[in-house]
């Protein structure tokens, strides 16, 4: 698994795609903070993380959409069946590549808490809850990027059926709220990606919400091998 | 080392490799020979474990491909027909990449990569990324790229696909020297190819196994038949008309024979007719010797087509 980990990751950065993603993610990050809470005197760290994820929702198709749309189109993925390597150990080799690039941008952005902390006070809790938060959302994305591009050879089809998908996980929470009211309401919501991050928000660690973002992402690596296993037999 | 039993591959209605079944044991050259659509890609795939079967077993070295893929793998070191290579990379971060996926570990991964570059010749174009590479360097990083790691059986589909003279030359001798070492099996529907360093012949015809064996066992199989090689004391002009009199000749050539003085015949007779007596006679009222006579061996050519028609 570690060949395979070490090769994307280099791959992100040989082939511009890290870079850009890193480049594009820290530039908006840092005029949301700035525009946001420094400009705005605002302390708060909550509405930089509440505004960011939408950032995400674009950004991390970027990551995933080639993971094995290209290995599929460059009939790389026949190299990876006849080696002594799990399918397992391919997807989630390619899986902690993503993260880490991501964990990459992410850990440039732990100056801005540093910041707010320099010039007022800022909640320890509420700055572990939100990242957390944001890294097992982030997670839950990378998963549903890398199995939607497991399906497709061409990764712009790749990229935007991840953005609808993941901009739909998102929305369900407003449509549960708004648009299907009673009990099929909050059955929508509880499946929201949204739902589940508010609290994590506030500092606070709901296990259920570990466990949702956990089971996704496991559901959707799950999946990925399944489509793997199924394109050997075609 | 391999063995297939009952191997079989359907696609919706098409039985591409249908109940396949053979043994490769340790230090053979087995060829794999069918026209285009035989199925030999097929039944590489599914011996390689890059694809399942629908039925039937493939077990390496004990292993069974299907339920216990990893250390079945291995042992098999494999060239596409395409050779699955990022084209971004390196030759050099290529070849380490295969050794990494197979375990060499971090100290021998540097010389594994210089033997395998050597030996397949390609130490000029270490550095250059393979999307710069012609189709022939493409193939042989390819193949260097199964011999990392030192697999015991190496799998190699069409090894010399799109090569130029010289290159298939080469590859053949790598071929031959790989097999002080290794146990290979190679496809390709070009006889001479396989008949230079195959010890073993498998052909395929639809799906299935037409032929399995040596290529002595296949020429001496198929012997005979309705064709008799003739060397005669005498002249072409001599010996035609004496021949083509005998009742039951269908077919003659004649070409003058290494021997001087001779004429070399060949005679097809029409179907169930034996003119050994009859050509024996003829040709010693005419005082014309028979040096040789002797049924005809088809050649390997005759042969894969006889089967594969």
């Amino acid at each position: 698994m570690s060949a395979i980990y070490l090769k994307e990751l280099r791959n992100y950065f040989t082939s511009m795609i890290g870079y850009i993603y890193l480049a594009i993610f820290l530039l908006i990050s840092g005029f949301i903070f700035t525009t946001g809470n420094l400009l705005s005197q605002n302390g708060d760290i909550k509405s930089w993380f509440a505004s960011i994820f939408s950032v995400l929702i674009f950004l991390v198709p970027i990551l995933t959409m080639r993971l094995f749309s290209e290995e599929r189109k460059m009939r790389t993925l026949q190299l990876l069946f006849t080696m002594p390597v799990s399918l397992g150990e391919i997807v989630l080799g390619k899986f902690l590549a993503t993260l880490t690039v991501f964990g990459i941008g992410l850990a440039v952005t732990l100056v801005y808490p540093l910041i707010l902390a320099f010039f007022g006070s800022v909640e320890g809790m509420v700055v572990v809850g939100n990242y957390l938060g944001m890294t097992l959302l982030v997670s839950a994305c990378i998963a549903i990027g890398l199995f939607i591009s497991a399906l497709t050879e061409n990764q712009i089809i790749a990229a935007v059926v991840t953005y609808a998908v993941l901009l739909g996980l998102w929305l369900l929470d407003t449509a549960g709220q708004n648009l299907i009211k009673g009990s099929p309401g909050k059955i929508v919501r509880y499946l929201s990606l949204n739902t589940h991050y508010s609290e994590f928000t506030y500092g606070i660690l709901n296990p259920v919400d570990l466990v949702y973002y956990l089971t996704l992402t496991l559901l959707f690596l799950f999946f990925g091998v399944l489509v793997l296993e199924g394109r050997k037999a075609i | 080392m391999l063995s297939a039993s009952n191997l079989t591959k359907q696609y919706d209605n098409v039985l591409s490799v249908d109940s396949l079944t053979f043994t490769i044991e340790k230090g053979e050259v087995v060829g794999l020979l069918g026209a285009n659509g035989a199925g030999k890609s097929t039944t590489m795939n599914m011996i390689t474990g890059c694809i399942p079967p629908s039925s039937g077993t493939v077990m390496v070295f004990g292993h069974d491909m299907h339920w216990d893929p990893i250390p079945a793998k291995r042992h098999i070191g494999y060239l596409p027909e395409i050779p699955p290579l990022y084209t971004d990379m390196t030759v050099t971060e290529q070849l380490l990449f295969a050794c990494s996926l197979r375990s060499v570990t971090k100290a021998a991964r540097k010389s594994e990569v210089d033997r395998a570059c050597e030996l397949v010749n390609i130490g000029d174009v270490r550095k250059r990324v393979i999307r710069q590479l012609s189709k022939g360097y493409r193939q042989r990083v390819g193949m260097a790229q199964a011999l990392v790691g030192s697999p015991e059986l190496l799998v190699f589909d069409e090894p010399t696909a799109g090569l130029d003279p010289k290159q298939i030359i080469d590859i053949r001798q790598l071929i031959l020297k790989l097999k002080e070492r290794h146990t290979i099996i190679l496809s390709s529907h070009i006889l001479a190819e396989i008949t230079s360093v195959c010890t073993r012949l498998l052909i395929m015809k639809g799906g299935k196994l037409v032929a399995d064996s040596t290529p002595e066992q296949l020429g001496n199989a198929h012997a005979g038949g309705n064709q008799l090689e003739l060397r005669i004391k005498g002249g072409e002009i001599q010996v035609h008309p004496l021949l083509t009199a005998i009742p039951g000749v269908a077919e003659l050539r004649l070409e003058t024979s290494p021997e001087p003085g001779c004429v070399d015949v060949l005679v097809t007779a029409q179907q169930g007719k034996d003119l050994r007596e009859a050509i024996f006679f003829a040709l010693a009222a005419a005082s014309c010797p028979v040096v040789m006579m002797r049924p005809a061996k088809p050649t390997l050519e005759e042969i894969f087509i006889r089967l594969t028609a």
